[in-house]
C-alpha cells in the first residue's frame, strides 16, 4: 500500500513557505530516490492554453527543477502539444505559450523545457496497450527514452473525466497527435443548430476543417471531425456537446493511455498533484473562472491511483468557494460532490478500472505535514 | 554551348561605416539573392545551423542566426532554428542527445533569448525520428533519413559556417545539409556504416597494429570508455575490436585522434568516399521541400582548420572572408572555397606551418584531399553546379542605406536624446571642477614612452 502524503495549504510561516514545502517534497523517500545524478529526470507539467488564467505559478516548477538540477539529475520540463489548434497545435506557438507564461527557456531552465513528442507533435512511436479498450497508442519519444520522472499536475475539474489530476496528466500529455486521436477516437461531437448563434469562435481551432463555412453558414461535416474537441472548449454558447455514450469509453482508453506510458518508462515515476487554483476549466481552455474550492496544498504519491483518489476525496470534503459555480450550483457544503456537479462526471470509474489493471490503489497510508517537517 | 551557371552573392569582410556591418551586409544579401521568395506567410521555416560541440568558441556568432531569424519573421515566416543530434563520435561528446545539444546550445547562446525564435533539435530526443528519402540520383547513397523537424518544415535557410573538416575536408552549405540534417539513421549511411565487411573496412575502424600502443597508451582506458556497445578492450599488444558488436560510430577513431594517438583511424579513400555520401544526404535534404523553398547562406568568418565539432578550435586558417548567398548549394560551397583559397594565409595556423601561398588549395593540404570532391559529387547529383556566378556586393553609403537595418529608424539623437537633454543636460547642469590646461600641453609628452 503506497503512502500519499499531505502538504497542507496553508501558509503560516516562513518554515512552510510554497518553496520550503517544495524542499520538503525532496526529502520523501519515493521522491529522492528518483533525484538520481546523471540520469536524467523528466518533470511533466501542464502548459497552459493562452488565455487561461489561472496557470500555477512558474516558480514551482522552476524551484523543482533547480532542485533536481543541484542533486545532479539531468532535469528537463516537458509537456504535449494540443490536438485543437490552438496555440500550443504547433512548435513555434507551443515555445510562445511556454515563454508567454513564464517557462523561459534560457534563463532558468538552461533550454531544457522540450516538447514530448517534439517540435511537429508527432515524433514517437506506437505501443501496443494490454487492454481492452486500446489496441495500441503513440508515445513520444522522449518518455520512452528518459530514465525516471515527475508528474506535477495542476489540479482541475474535466469536462469528460471529472478530474485534471494525475491519470490525465500521465495519460494524455505524453502522446503524439496520433496517439491522441486513439484516445479520442470514441468521443462523438454534437452539434446543436439550433443553440449555435453563429459567432464563428470556433472556427479557427478546428485543425481539419470539418467546423466550417463563416459566421451565419457554419456546418460540422462528421466525416473530417477528429474528435479534438476545439470547438467544444472554444463554444461560448455550449452549442457544441460530446455524446455521453462515447465518454465510459474515452475514460477507460485514458487509463490504458496512462499505464501504457507508464509501462515504457524506463525508471520510476513519482507523482505531485497541485491542489491550488483549482478552476472548473483545464489548463487546455483558452480561459477560465475562479477557482471553486480553497487552495488545498500538495497530495504527493508514488502511486497515481492513490494520488488522485485522494485528491478526489480532498475536493468532495472541501467547502466550496462563494461567488464561484460551486456556489451557483449549491455544492458550496462541505462533503457536496463539486465535481459532479461541475462536469456530470466522477473519477471513480476511471479509478476503479486503473485499480483493476495494477497501476495502483484507492486504498493508502495517508500522512500529513509541512516544509518544516522532516 | 555555354555551361548553366548559378548566381552567388559576395560581400568581403571588413567594414568602415554603418552599412558595412556583418549583419548589415548578411541582412542585405537574403534580399539580393532572393531568399525572401523561399518564404510564404505563416510558413514554418527552418534556419538550420551547427550548434557547436561544448567548449568550441568558432561556432557562429547568436547574432549572426538572429539577424536571419528577424528577416524570416520580417517575410511573414515563423522560424525555428535547429540542428540533429550527433553519433556518439568521441567520449566527451554533448550532443549525442536532444537534451545535452539543448544545454550546450544554450551555453553557445542559440536559445530563445538570444534568437527570438525556438533553438529545437530537429530528430527527436535520441535521434530517431526521421523520415526516409529515395535517392535513385545519388552517387554512392540511395536513401537518406532526415531529421523530421526538418523533413516538416516549409521552407529552409542553410545557415552555414564556413570552416575545415578532418574527414570532409571543408564544412559549408553541403555539409549543413549532407550530415547536419540527416538522422543518426541518416548519419549511419552516410559515414557509410557497414559499407563492406571488416576486412574491407569502409566505414569500420581501422585498427594500426604498429601504432597502437596498447596498455602504455595514456589513454588507454578513454579507449575503451569511448565505445557506446563496449565492443573494445585494450590488451598490451594493442586495441581489440569486436566487430560483431561494432555500431561504426566513429567513438573509438574520433577519441583516438584527438588525443593526437593514431591506433585507430580510418581507411585513406574513406575520406573521398565520405565527402561523396555526404553530397548525396544533402540532396536527400532537399528533395524533402518544394522547388524554390531552400535558401542559402554562409559566413566565412572565424575559418577554423577544423570543424565545430571539434571540442576546441585551431588558429583560423585565413581572415575573415565574407558572406556569402545563393540558391544553389554547389555554387555557394565552390565560390567560398575558392575565396578562401585565395584569402592570406592565417598567421601561426596549420596553414602557415604547411608553407601555403594564397591561391593555393588551403584545405586540400590542411585535410589531405580537396574540398571539391563534394562539389563534384554535388554536381553530378543534380544537387547544384560548380559554375558560378559570383555578384560581388558592396553596400552604397547613403542615409537611407545607414538607417536601413539600425534599431529604430529615427536616430536617437532626435528622439528621444532631444527631449531629454531639454529636462537636464549632464555637460550644463553643475560645473565640473577644472585645471588649467597650459603646462599639460607640454607635460603630455612625459607620458610617451616612444618620444
Amino acid at each position: 500500500m503506497a503512502n500519499v502524503y499531505w502538504i497542507k495549504g496553508r501558509s503560516t510561516h516562513i518554515q512552510n513557505s510554497l518553496i520550503s514545502n517544495i524542499d520538503a517534497l525532496f526529502r520523501l523517500e519515493e521522491l529522492a530516490t528518483l533525484v538520481e545524478p546523471d540520469v536524467s529526470l523528466a518533470i511533466k507539467f501542464n502548459l497552459s492554453e493562452i488565455g487561461y488564467g489561472h496557470y500555477l505559478p512558474p516558480v514551482i516548477l522552476g524551484s523543482i527543477f533547480e532542485k533536481a538540477r543541484t542533486k545532479g539529475a539531468r532535469a528537463m520540463l516537458t509537456d504535449g502539444g494540443s490536438l485543437f489548434k490552438g496555440s500550443r497545435y504547433d512548435g513555434y506557438n507551443w515555445g510562445d505559450s511556454a515563454i508567454l507564461q513564464g517557462y523561459s527557456c534560457a534563463e532558468l531552465f538552461h533550454n531544457q523545457v522540450m516538447q514530448s513528442a517534439g517540435y511537429t507533435n508527432e515524433e514517437g512511436n506506437f505501443w501496443p496497450v494490454d487492454g481492452d479498450h486500446l489496441a495500441g497508442v503513440d508515445i513520444g519519444s522522449l518518455l520512452t527514452d528518459t530514465g525516471n520522472m515527475i508528474v506535477v499536475s495542476h489540479i482541475t475539474a474535466h469536462p469528460l473525466l471529472g478530474l485534471a489530476g494525475a491519470l490525465y496528466n500521465l495519460g494524455l500529455g505524453f502522446l503524439t497527435n496520433s496517439g491522441k486521436l486513439k484516445v479520442h477516437a470514441c468521443l462523438e461531437i454534437e452539434y446543436d443548430t439550433g443553440i449555435c448563434n453563429q459567432c464563428g469562435v470556433c472556427l479557427p481551432y478546428c485543425p481539419t476543417g470539418a467546423m466550417s463555412g463563416k459566421p451565419g453558414k457554419i456546418t460540422l461535416n462528421r466525416h473530417t471531425c477528429n474528435r479534438c474537441l476545439g470547438c467544444f472548449i472554444t463554444c461560448p454558447h455550449q452549442a457544441i456537446r460530446i455524446k455521453p455514450e462515447g465518454i465510459k469509453e474515452y475514460q477507460s482508453c485514458v487509463v490504458e493511455a496512462a499505464q501504457t506510458v507508464l509501462g515504457k518508462l524506463r525508471g520510476k515515476a513519482f507523482f505531485i498533484n497541485f491542489i491550488k487554483s483549482v478552476t472548473p476549466q483545464t489548463d487546455e481552455f483558452p480561459f477560465s473562472d475562479n477557482p471553486f474550492i480553497p487552495d488545498l496544498g500538495i497530495i504527493a504519491s508514488s502511486d497515481p491511483v492513490a494520488a488522485d483518489w485522494a485528491t478526489y476525496q480532498m475536493i468532495v470534503q472541501s467547502p466550496g468557494i462563494p461567488g464561484s459555480v460551486a456556489q451557483d450550483l449549491g455544492v458550496l457544503e462541505k462533503g457536496t460532490d463539486k465535481i459532479r456537479a461541475i462536469t456530470g462526471q466522477s473519477p471513480e470509474d476511471m479509478l476503479a478500472y486503473a485499480e483493476q489493471i495494477k497501476m495502483g490503489s484507492r486504498r493508502f497510508e495517508m500522512l500529513t505535514g509541512t516544509g518544516a517537517m522532516n | 554551348m555555354a555551361q548553366k551557371s548559378s548566381k552567388v552573392w559576395f560581400a568581403a569582410a571588413g567594414a568602415t561605416n554603418w552599412t558595412e556591418s556583418t549583419i548589415c551586409k548578411a541582412k542585405d544579401l537574403f534580399y539580393a539573392a532572393g531568399l525572401d521568395k523561399c518564404i510564404e506567410k505563416d510558413d514554418s521555416v527552418a534556419i538550420k545551423v551547427h550548434c557547436g560541440e561544448y567548449n568550441r568558441t568558432a561556432c557562429l556568432r547568436p547574432e549572426f542566426v538572429a539577424a536571419i531569424v528577424e528577416e524570416v519573421k520580417a517575410c511573414g515566416g515563423k522560424p525555428f532554428v535547429t540542428d540533429t543530434t550527433t553519433l556518439t563520435y568521441h567520449l566527451y561528446n554533448n550532443r549525442c542527445t536532444a537534451q545535452m545539444e539543448l544545454e550546450g546550445a544554450n551555453r553557445h547562446g542559440l536559445n530563445w533569448a538570444s534568437l527570438q525564435a525556438p533553438f529545437i533539435i530537429a530528430d527527436g530526443f535520441y535521434g530517431e525520428d526521421d523520415l526516409r528519402i529515395e535517392l535513385p540520383e545519388g552517387n554512392i547513397l540511395k536513401e537518406t533519413y532526415i531529421g523530421r523537424g526538418i523533413y516538416e518544415a516549409d521552407a529552409i535557410i542553410n545557415l552555414a559556417h564556413a570552416k575545415g573538416h578532418p574527414i570532409t575536408a571543408f564544412g559549408g552549405c553541403i555539409k549543413n545539409f549532407g550530415i547536419g540534417a540527416q538522422s543518426k539513421r541518416g548519419k549511419y549511411q552516410t559515414h557509410l556504416a557497414f559499407w563492406g565487411d571488416p576486412e574491407d573496412a569502409i566505414g569500420y575502424p581501422k585498427v594500426n597494429r604498429t601504432a597502437c600502443k596498447g596498455t602504455e597508451c595514456a589513454y588507454h582506458k578513454m579507449c575503451e570508455d569511448s565505445c557506446p556497445d563496449e565492443a573494445i578492450k585494450v590488451e598490451p599488444d594493442g586495441v581489440v575490436l569486436d566487430y560483431e558488436k561494432c555500431a561504426l560510430c566513429y567513438s573509438c577513431q574520433v577519441t583516438c585522434m584527438f588525443t593526437g594517438m593514431e591506433g585507430i583511424g580510418f581507411r585513406d579513400d574513406y575520406f573521398p568516399l565520405a565527402q561523396i555520401a555526404m553530397a548525396d544526404a544533402a540532396l536527400g535534404c532537399v528533395k524533402t521541400f518544394k522547388p524554390g523553398k531552400v535558401g542559402y547562406m554562409a559566413y566565412a568568418f572565424d575559418i577554423a582548420p577544423e570543424c565545430d565539432c571539434f571540442p576546441w578550435n585551431g588558429i583560423y586558417v585565413a581572415p575573415d572572408v565574407g558572406v556569402f548567398a545563393s540558391k544553389d548549394a554547389v555554387a555557394i560551397d565552390a565560390a567560398i572555397c575558392d575565396m578562401i583559397d585565395k584569402a592570406p594565409i592565417g598567421p601561426n595556423s596549420r596553414a602557415e606551418e604547411l608553407g601555403l601561398k594564397p591561391g593555393e588549395d588551403k584545405f586540400k593540404a590542411i585535410n589531405a584531399f580537396t574540398p571539391r570532391i563534394q562539389l563534384k559529387a554535388g554536381e553530378k547529383n543534380g544537387l547544384g553546379t560548380m559554375n558560378y556566378e559570383l555578384i560581388e556586393y558592396e553596400p552604397e553609403l547613403n542615409p537611407e542605406n545607414i538607417s536601413k537595418w539600425q534599431i529604430r529608424k529615427t536616430p536617437m539623437t532626435v528622439s528621444p536624446m532631444r527631449q531629454v537633454f531639454k529636462n537636464h543636460h549632464l555637460a550644463r547642469e553643475f560645473e565640473f571642477v577644472r585645471e588649467p590646461l597650459d603646462k599639460w600641453l607640454v607635460d603630455w609628452k612625459n607620458f610617451d614612452p616612444t618620444a
